[in-house]
């Protein structure tokens, strides 16, 4: 390396900025919120039947002796949802400080007309859920408590018919910028059965293909139409990657007009500004190939 | 993930390289705000896509590369890239022309574009040339003549800051 080299590379390295402290706190946050991502793998049952005794524990020895007017329970007036289902709010509580958000909103799902096992379920893994949220929010908030923070969790009722019954609970967790994670529950009310993606449709019918086929056609599209749109579509032109296909069990509901609508969580398939990128599939790509 | 590859690693690496990560995004940008965004949308996908990564010893080219891209696609979608394009060479010559006494950041921040994202990989970041091509997706000859160019430059500034001592 000449003289210049040398000289410049000490100079430079001297002369280059820092990173300012709050955002370092920021991006260290978010680093460390990564294992809690909807990518990762769960938790071996083990853990989990461990952290949802602690949850338990912490619930029943913690919160709610500490419960202040901020936190309502919603166990006496439940609202009447659907013909044979119903959703309610079972744990609220709604708190802001300078540095910090809280909107939690916990639903808990019931039956008059058995589906036991299947509420259950919901019930179960919607407190698993949202619990394992709320105490990495406290831990992070007690070891960082002039970071800003903030969780929200919420929940709608998407289809409440005689046919369906869907579920959407949000998860927001924000530590510099936010990260949302919906999960949804779907129930075929006809079949009395919970349902996930892959068991809608025939065997024969690849639904991964078609549904991956048509919303990489959709993002072009978009791109095309909005340069301010941008959706990571394989391959990218950099990093090799992007989205390649839909997950077998991708997040998805009905809509208003009966059709199918693929849902992504944020950062799944585009950079964080897009939010939650949802595409209607066009029913004639789906109709005969239900099961 | 891979064994020895876990949450624990990949902070550690993300930490030791995190204060390059922000000179490279904020020296493309030139925006706080957007360097943040870029760096957290890159450590997001980088984190995810850690499986295709297939030697560890490059995570930071691999990295760096992917945020090379991040901040592009944030120029492209904030439709910066008129503003950015405009500033040619020559603009820059000029630039330093009237200005003689600016600093050696500035002076680098004046610089177009592609020379300035390889001047802090080569002089800050200690990148090779071979990494550099890989990060930029270019030849190395064209890193090698676009360092050549930034180096001149940088020259001249040293020669008239000693020259004004």
């Amino acid at each position: 390396m000449n003289k210049i080299d040398k000289m410049l590379k000490s100079r430079i390295k001297s002369a280059a900025p820092e990173m300012p402290e709050d955002m370092s706190v920021r991006i260290n946050e978010m680093v460390n919120s990564l294992d809690v991502q909807p990518y990762k793998k769960r938790n071996s049952p083990f853990k989990t039947a461990v952290l949802v005794a602690f949850a338990a524990v912490v619930i029943t020895f913690f919160i709610l002796p500490n419960v202040n007017e901020n936190i309502a329970y919603a166990m006496q007036d439940i609202p009447f949802i659907g013909e044979y289902i119903k959703v309610f709010s079972i744990y609220k509580k709604d708190n802001e400080d300078e540095y910090h958000f809280e909107h939690i909103d916990i639903p808990q799902v019931e039956s008059e007309s058995g589906l036991e096992e299947q509420i259950d379920y919901i019930n179960k893994d919607v407190k698993e859920l949202t619990q394992m949220a709320i105490d990495e929010y406290e831990k992070t908030i007690s070891d960082l408590p002039d970071a800003h923070m903030g969780l929200e969790i919420n929940y709608e009722v998407v289809t409440n018919t005689d046919e369906w019954f869907t579920l959407r609970v949000l998860i927001y967790q924000v530590a510099g910028s936010g990260s949302s994670q919906y999960k949804y529950y779907h129930i075929d009310k006809q079949r009395g059965e919970l349902v996930s993606l892959s068991q809608i449709f025939t065997d024969s019918f690849n639904y991964v293909s078609v549904f991956s086929a048509e919303i990489k056609n959709q993002m072009q599209e978009q791109m095309l139409e909005d340069d301010k749109k941008i959706y990571w579509v394989y391959p990218d032109d950099n990093t090799c990657s992007g989205f390649y296909q839909i997950k077998p069990d991708q997040n998805f509901y009905f809509n208003e007009n009966n059709e199918l609508v693929i849902a992504f969580d944020k950062y799944e398939v585009a950079p964080g500004y897009m939010g939650c990128p949802e595409f209607v599939i066009p029913r004639e790509l789906y109709e005969s190939s239900f099961n | 993930m891979r064994k020895g590859i876990d949450n624990a690693w990949f902070s550690r690496k993300t930490g030791e390289l995190a204060n390059g990560m922000y000179v490279l995004a904020v020296s493309i940008l030139k925006n706080e705000a957007d360097a943040e965004d870029a760096i957290q949308n890159a450590l997001l996908l980088a984190y995810r896509n850690l499986d295709k990564l297939r030697m560890f010893d490059k995570f930071k080219p691999w990295l760096f590369k992917i945020l090379t891209n991040e901040c592009y696609k944030i120029i492209n979608a904030r439709k910066y890239s008129d503003d950015i394009e405009n500033i040619s060479l020559e603009a820059g010559e000029s630039c330093l022309e009237t200005e003689t006494k600016m600093t050696l950041w500035e002076t680098i921040n004046s610089l177009p574009d592609d020379y300035r994202t390889v001047t802090v990989l080569f002089y800050y970041e200690d990148m090779k040339i071979t990494e550099i091509a890989s990060v930029l997706n270019v030849s190395e000859d064209t890193v090698k003549k676009r360092l050549s160019r930034a180096r001149e430059k940088l020259r001249r500034l040293l020669d008239e800051e000693d020259f004004y001592e």
